[in-house]
């Protein structure tokens, strides 16, 4: 390990220990307290991760300042963006505003010079009424005044007059002739000496202030007499400048103006200058109040037009000043020019000699307000959204810096991670986190925990391979290396031990991936033990049954459903059909399948497929079964029995069918053989029995005449024998008498013995009848019998009440007799003789029953030969008796399921003992 | 002795037993008409009176005393022949026999046999039997109508 490694080790070693000394067991507990930082360390509360919690609130701060200046930059275009619009509007409204105003000025213009123009006119028209006429009388001036309907058509106009040139010598004669026509106040004002005067002679309408003016010399005047020169000089109307009309009366004051147009003596030639110096003869003339021929003229204008209010100045000449101001619509005539008007144009008029400035100024700017709503909209709405956007970048910037300071400070965890926090925890996935330089765990998830019972503080600060959990591949450094390399590696299978040594096999997937410029790798450890388990489990249960079908001596087949595709034949199903796995062919049609297997009903014709059994549980779903013939080849044909069933999923659909086949020809060879067997067995039974039957008839006739013909020779023994006694009473010796005795008892015995011998042949042959029989009955019957031999004897008796039991009582009443009597007649030496019958347990679920006397007894050595046919113990001197009596016992015992023994000692008694079914 | 004996028919094929039969009669005084013959088929004749018997008088014995084993026709069949007919069936059979076999015991009672009787060994008891027999079907008791009452003739029947 290089030096480099170590030393980023030890701390996260002592991280790794501190933690556990700190918190131990509860490495969980403190999980969701931990600052975001991708990587999963303790650092921020240790003073091992000081220099990168350092460097973390650098970071911090850096992305602060960073998203603050975001929010700065925001505002400044924001607001940029919103003037600059807002400047557009605003210069849109006003070029939009500035061109209604020049188009609004030029019609003012247009109408002040098309008035003046009139008014010249006018005044032409009544210098050529001069120039028509010789003279022109007050009268005719008045008529051709009134005909002009100067009021109603221009509205303004002082009034028409004509000023008449009077030279000085000629003027006391003209005040004469006009104070002659009536007007006797008149004269020539002002009076003085000049070098000539103009008086003005008519003036209509002739009323109200223009009688003021009757007998004014305009040519005292200087302005008016600049402008009356100029007129004659240049024979043309001429406008005069600013003068205050003697019309004027002190009240209303107006600037005044008045235009001339020069009237010429009839007949003189006015070519030059000169000429017309000459010629004058007056000025036909109007006065104009400024003010009311400005209202005249634009009296229809000067109002409100479309919602402007422009006002207008006039200035004589190009001087803007009180002094040459001649009109002001806002009324004050003397006024100054407002100097707060945004918006002014001034505009020269020329005319008739003179010039003048029109000043046009839209009092309170060129634009309203309301003209600019719409750029006051923009920018104060722009400016607004823009504000409130940059207070929320920065409120949500200082929400994100609290956050950032409560997560540094431990306080909270973001939610992002908390997810991914609990994601990790609750993982039923082990994970590992490593840093990625030097394979050191960081972090391990509570599941790994667990599946390798190992405390969460064995794995931090360790070396992956350093855990000896993994025990290949990645457990050296080179595998971790090639990780490093990759970026990506996967194992499968691979071995994981913990140190109970429980082994398990896991999945094995870690990859690289940075963390804030920080290279981790995240392991994910998933147990297959489980997977792995069941796999070979399934294999083997696989196998399992692939040996059972391989070895089972029935063929099996599976088809597929629905397709009947042949998927797979056993190798007994192989054996059966006579061909080998070649031969088959698995991939076939169910159809194809019955053909090629040669499938055939057992009379020989070929089976149709819904007659096969597999065939049926493939399309059917039905479990069925046959026989039917299978042909090998043309010799050979086997008979089978098939059972099929359907195979079904979890869903109970049919997947595949099954067929178990057994090949019954052997078997049926077989059966037939014992078929064969069985009809010569009964045959020879048949024969047999009637052997037997003969054989038994002959054995009857047998009997029948042992019976018969046995016994009547004894008899005519007796017969004869006492016969003979009685004829020779008397005569026959002692000696005699004892033959006689001799024979006649020798063929006494003759007949029980031949007595006794039918009965045991009887025994064996006749039919049993088997019912309840109370057996102390029959021993009480048997007792009475009994009663000749016992009389005289001193025998005691014990017999307590015995059960009742399912027997023949005729057969049973035999062996009483021969048992009990048996008992009598070999207790004869005994006094007291003891004779017990009783009850000695069960065998077999019969009943065993016993005889027991304190008789002579037996030798134990002859005990087998006591139930044989004519075995005899005893001579017959001693004790009288045929040998068949208990023969005649073991018979009838036997032949009701029992059996007899017997015990007993030589002079020590002898006990019997057999077993009998009790009664149902 | 004044009692009125009636006519005996015995068959018997064994010389030996008639013999001890008729010595058992005649200690009991029984011995008054008893006709004897060897088999099965001179019994029948006999009774319906042919061959060697077709010239002997009219009337049926008051009972037969009838042995089964005998040659020519067995005992069964003549009880048979005479349970079957009407004219014979109602005289008086008791079967004699030195058989004890239940078949014969059995057959014998189906066929309307009157008594059973086997024949002692001890000579005793046979004579005790044929005297019980004697006395009361030859004396006591009352033959049916066409029995024959023969007088009294001791020594004749030989």
């Amino acid at each position: 390990m290089s030096k480099n490694q170590q030393d980023n080790i030890e701390p996260a070693k002592k991280l790794a220990e501190t933690a556990g000394r700190r918190r131990p067991g509860q490495a969980r507990s403190d999980a969701p307290v931990r600052p975001p930082a991708p990587l999963h360390t303790h650092n921020h509360t240790l003073p091992a991760g000081l220099s990168r919690r350092s460097r973390l609130i650098r970071l911090l701060h850096a992305r602060v300042f960073r998203n603050h200046w975001g929010a700065w930059c925001f505002l400044v275009a924001g607001l940029t963006v919103t003037v600059l619009t807002s400047l557009y509007i605003k210069t849109s409204v006003e070029s939009a505003a500035q061109r209604e105003f020049d188009f609004a000025c030029n019609g003012i213009r247009i109408d002040i010079v098309a008035r003046l123009e009139a008014a010249a006119q006018i005044l032409r028209s009544g210098a050529a009424l001069f120039d028509a006429a010789e003279t022109v009388s007050r009268e005719g001036w008045r008529t051709f005044t009134r005909h002009l309907q100067i009021e109603q058509y221009l509205p303004g106009i002082q009034g028409l007059g004509f000023a008449l040139l009077v030279p000085r010598e000629q003027l006391d004669q003209h005040v004469q002739a006009i104070r002659d026509e009536g007007f006797p106040e008149y004269q020539v004002r002002p009076a003085g000496e000049r070098d000539s005067y103009s008086s003005i002679i008519y003036l209509e309408p002739f009323s109200d202030r223009n009688l003021r003016a009757f007998g004014y010399d305009m040519l005292s005047e200087p302005v008016r007499r600049t402008a009356m020169e100029w007129a004659r000089d240049e024979n043309t109307a001429a406008l005069s400048g600013k003068v205050i009309l003697v019309q004027e009366t002190g009240q209303d004051v107006q600037a005044g103006v008045l235009m001339y147009v020069p009237v010429s003596r009839h007949g003189l030639p006015i070519e030059t200058i000169e000429q017309r110096r000459a010629a004058i003869q007056g000025w036909v003339y109007s006065p104009y109040r400024m003010t009311d021929l400005m209202h005249g003229t634009l009296g229809h204008w000067d109002v409100k037009q479309t919602g402007k209010q422009i006002s207008l100045q006039v200035y004589d000449g190009d001087v803007l000043s009180s002094d040459t101001l001649l009109y002001d619509s806002q009324g004050a005539t003397d006024r100054a020019p407002a100097s707060t008007a945004l918006i002014a144009r001034l505009t020269p008029v020329d005319f008739a000699g003179r010039r003048w400035t029109l000043r046009f100024t839209e009092p309170g700017g060129p634009v309203s307000l309301a003209d600019y709503g719409k750029a006051w909209l923009v920018l104060f709405g722009g400016t607004m959204g823009t504000l409130l956007l940059f207070g929320l970048m920065l409120w949500r910037q200082q929400r994100i810096r609290i956050y950032w300071e409560k997560a540094e400070a431990g306080e909270v965890l973001l939610a992002s991670e908390l997810r991914y926090r609990r994601l990790f925890e609750a993982a039923r996935d082990g994970v590992l986190i490593l840093d990625a330089e030097t394979g050191v765990v960081v972090d391990v998830n509570p599941y790994l925990i667990e599946l390798l019972g190992v405390p969460r503080d064995v794995f931090l600060g360790r070396k992956v391979w350093e855990l000896g959990f993994f025990k290949d591949l990645i457990a050296n450094e080179a595998n971790f290396s090639e990780l490093q390399e990759k970026g990506y590696v996967r194992y499968e299978g691979m071995a994981m031990e913990g140190p109970d040594g429980k082994r398990h096999e896991v999945e094995f997937v870690s990859n690289v991936y940075l963390v804030n410029q920080q290279r981790v790798i995240q392991c994910n450890i998933r147990d297959i033990s489980e997977r792995v388990k069941a796999a070979a489990d399934l294999a083997e249960a696989r196998g399992l049954l692939q040996a059972a079908l391989d070895c089972s001596s029935a063929g099996i087949a599976i088809a597929d459903a629905p397709s009947g595709q042949l998927r797979y034949v056993n190798r007994a199903g192989l054996l059966i059909r006579g061909a080998d796995e070649a031969e088959v062919v698995t991939d076939i049609d169910i159809n194809k399948y019955v053909a090629s297997w040669k499938l055939l009903d057992l009379d020989g014709t070929p089976l149709k497929t819904d007659q096969v059994p597999l065939a049926r549980a493939v399309l059917f779903g039905e479990t069925s079964k046959r026989e039917f013939l299978i042909r090998r080849d043309e010799h050979e044909d086997r008979i089978v029995l098939a059972n099929a069933a359907p195979i079904r999923n979890t869903k109970n659909k049919v997947i595949a069918g099954i067929v178990v086949f057994v090949d019954l020809t052997e078997n049926k060879r077989a059966e037939k053989q014992i078929h064969i067997l069985n009809m010569e067995l009964e045959q020879r039974v048949a024969e047999r029995t009637a052997q037997l039957d003969a054989a038994n008839k002959e054995l009857e006739a047998f009997s029948y005449s042992v019976s018969h013909d046995l016994r009547a020779p004894l008899r005519h023994v007796q017969g004869y024998v006492d016969m003979l006694g009685r004829e020779a009473e008397g005569r026959l010796s002692e000696q005699g008498r004892h033959y006689m005795k001799t024979i006649a008892d020798a063929s006494l015995e003759m007949g029980v013995l031949i007595d006794d011998l039918l009965a045991f042949s009887r025994m064996g042959r006749v039919d049993m009848a088997e019912t309840r029989v109370n057996l102390d009955t029959l021993v009480q019957d048997s007792l009475h019998i009994l009663e000749p031999a016992t009389r005289g004897r001193n025998i005691v008796w014990k017999i307590p009440p015995l059960p009742v039991v399912q027997a023949d009582p005729a057969m049973l009443r035999l062996v009483l007799d021969n048992l009990l009597g048996n008992a009598v007649k070999f207790t004869r030496p005994r006094d007291p003789a003891h004779i017990e019958m009783g009850c000695a347990g069960t065998e077999d679920g019969r009943v065993i029953l016993f005889v027991r006397d304190n008789g002579v007894g037996f030798d134990p050595q002859y005990g087998h030969k006591l139930f044989g046919v004519f075995q005899r113990l005893h001579t017959t001197e001693q004790f009288e008796g045929t040998g068949i009596g208990l023969a005649n016992v073991r018979r009838i015992i036997t032949r009701h399921g029992g059996r007899t023994w017997a015990e007993g000692k030589l002079n020590e008694g002898a006990t019997f003992y057999f077993t009998l079914k009790t009664a149902q | 002795m004044n009692i009125e004996l009636k006519s005996i028919l015995l068959v018997d094929d064994s010389p030996r037993d008639v013999e001890l039969t008729l010595n058992a009669l005649a200690q009991n005084n029984l011995a008054n008409e008893v006709v004897i013959v060897g088999d099965g088929a001179d019994a029948l004749n006999y009774l319906y009176r042919r061959g060697s018997f077709a010239a002997r008088p009219a009337g049926n014995p008051a009972v037969v005393l009838l042995d089964l084993k005998m040659p020519l026709v067995n005992g069964v069949e003549v009880l048979r022949q005479i349970k079957s007919d009407p004219q014979l069936k109602m005289i008086p059979v008791v079967v004699m026999t030195s058989s004890r076999e239940e078949s014969d015991l059995v057959t014998s009672y189906e066929l309307g046999v009157n008594a059973y009787i086997v024949k002692p060994v001890n000579f005793q008891e046979f004579v005790t039997a044929v005297k019980l027999l004697g006395s009361f079907w030859a004396v006591v008791n009352e033959p049916p109508p066409g029995s024959v009452r023969p007088v009294r003739a001791k020594e004749s029947g030989r």
